[in-house]
């Protein structure tokens, strides 16, 4: 019996410094890592909280963990739900929301989407939005935003998402399996290109 | 933003169709483009021509490709396949599939591709699907109230 847990925290948002990793690191990595300078900004967001869509508006997804660096400071920020751009550039922007519904015998037979888009300084971005269409609570899927695009110092990044209905649990989900390490609600890498 | 000399070091760009295309025949077809991102004052270091990926530096590319997937009709479960061709020829190992049983699903395939190419070389996304019945396709899609869903987002970043 598949005994693997969603986390459907009570709380159902940000957790501050929960669920942080500490990746181990081989030796002769850090110690040529601890020597470098970043020259370009770089980031890596994730949860470890399920975010469940309940209302018809669109949400802003929240992350409560990044990447470890062995030296230096994060060269880019984040407050909850904001990614805080330190250096102005061209960005790749690569988002991966980990997808599902959470309606057991209610769900129907009727598929319904749920959309994710980037928003700048609270404007979508255009050419960024993607959807998926979920039918019940077992289908589980990576659905990948990509997108290259200005940033300015200064700048606040959202990832955001909404759903067609507020009644079946759609929303993106942190999984902790059995024996494997925990699945993120949602993964967000930024690189700096130039 | 960009370096000293007043332009960008390496390549990069981000494109985009606001178009559905529907596999309407059983040969691959070459998806097309209308989108580009924005750089401001500064020139697009990759180009495009409709469906056509135009490379302006010679390097080692990073290429990413999101394809917004549907169908209209039907009930079977059906393929849809998505590759890289360069220079008219086909790019192995950068081929993935989607099976679509019913017009109620909506999902996106990623591909991703590192691969060296030379300047002028041409660039293309392909699709093919196992039947032309079914209104198999790469949608655009208007939300109320939401931005537009592409029916393909490409990204491309030069590496070295």
């Amino acid at each position: 019996m598949n005994s693997e847990k969603i986390t459907d925290n009570e709380s159902k948002y940000f957790v501050p410094g929960s669920n942080l990793s500490k990746p181990k690191v081989r030796n002769y990595v850090y110690q040529e890592l601890a020597s470098r300078e970043h020259k370009k900004a770089f980031g890596q967001f994730s949860s470890s909280v399920t975010q469940r869509v309940e209302t018809l508006d669109p949400v802003k997804i929240y992350f409560d963990a990044q990447e470890q660096l062995i030296s230096g400071s994060h060269s880019i920020d984040f407050d909850k739900g904001d990614i805080l751009i330190k250096q102005s550039g061209m960005y790749l922007i690569i988002a991966a929301p980990q997808v599902g519904k959470s309606c057991f015998l209610t769900c129907g037979n009727t598929p319904h989407w749920i959309d994710f888009w980037l928003r700048i300084n609270n404007n979508d971005l255009e050419n960024s939005a993607v959807r998926r269409s979920l039918v019940d609570n077992f289908q589980k899927d990576v659905i990948p935003i990509n997108v290259v695009t200005p940033l300015h110092a200064g700048d606040k990044l959202n990832i955001m998402m909404a759903a067609e209905t507020k009644d079946e649990g759609m929303g993106i989900e942190s999984i902790e399996p059995n024996g494997e390490p925990v699945i993120p609600s949602i993964i967000a890498t930024l690189i700096q290109l130039d | 933003m960009n370096s000293s000399d007043g332009g960008y070091h390496n390549a990069f760009g981000q494109f985009a169709s606001n178009i559905t295309q529907e596999v309407t025949t059983l040969d691959p077809i070459t998806i097309q483009l209308d989108q580009q991102e924005d750089v401001g004052n500064m020139e697009h270091t990759i180009g495009f021509d409709k469906g056509d990926i135009l490379i302006k530096q010679s390097g080692v590319y990073l290429i990413i490709a999101a394809p917004q997937v549907g169908k209209t009709s039907g009930n079977r479960n059906r393929w849809i396949d998505f590759w890289l061709r360069l220079n008219q020829k086909d790019v192995p190992n950068s081929t993935v599939r989607r099976v679509l049983t019913d017009k109620g699903e909506k999902d996106v395939i990623p591909l991703n591709s590192v691969i060296e190419v030379n300047k002028d070389d041409i660039l293309n996304i392909m699709m093919a699907a196992e039947t032309t019945d079914e209104g198999i396709r790469i949608e655009h899609i208007e939300p109320e109230n939401q931005p537009a869903i592409p029916s393909i987002i490409i990204t491309i970043v030069q590496l070295d």
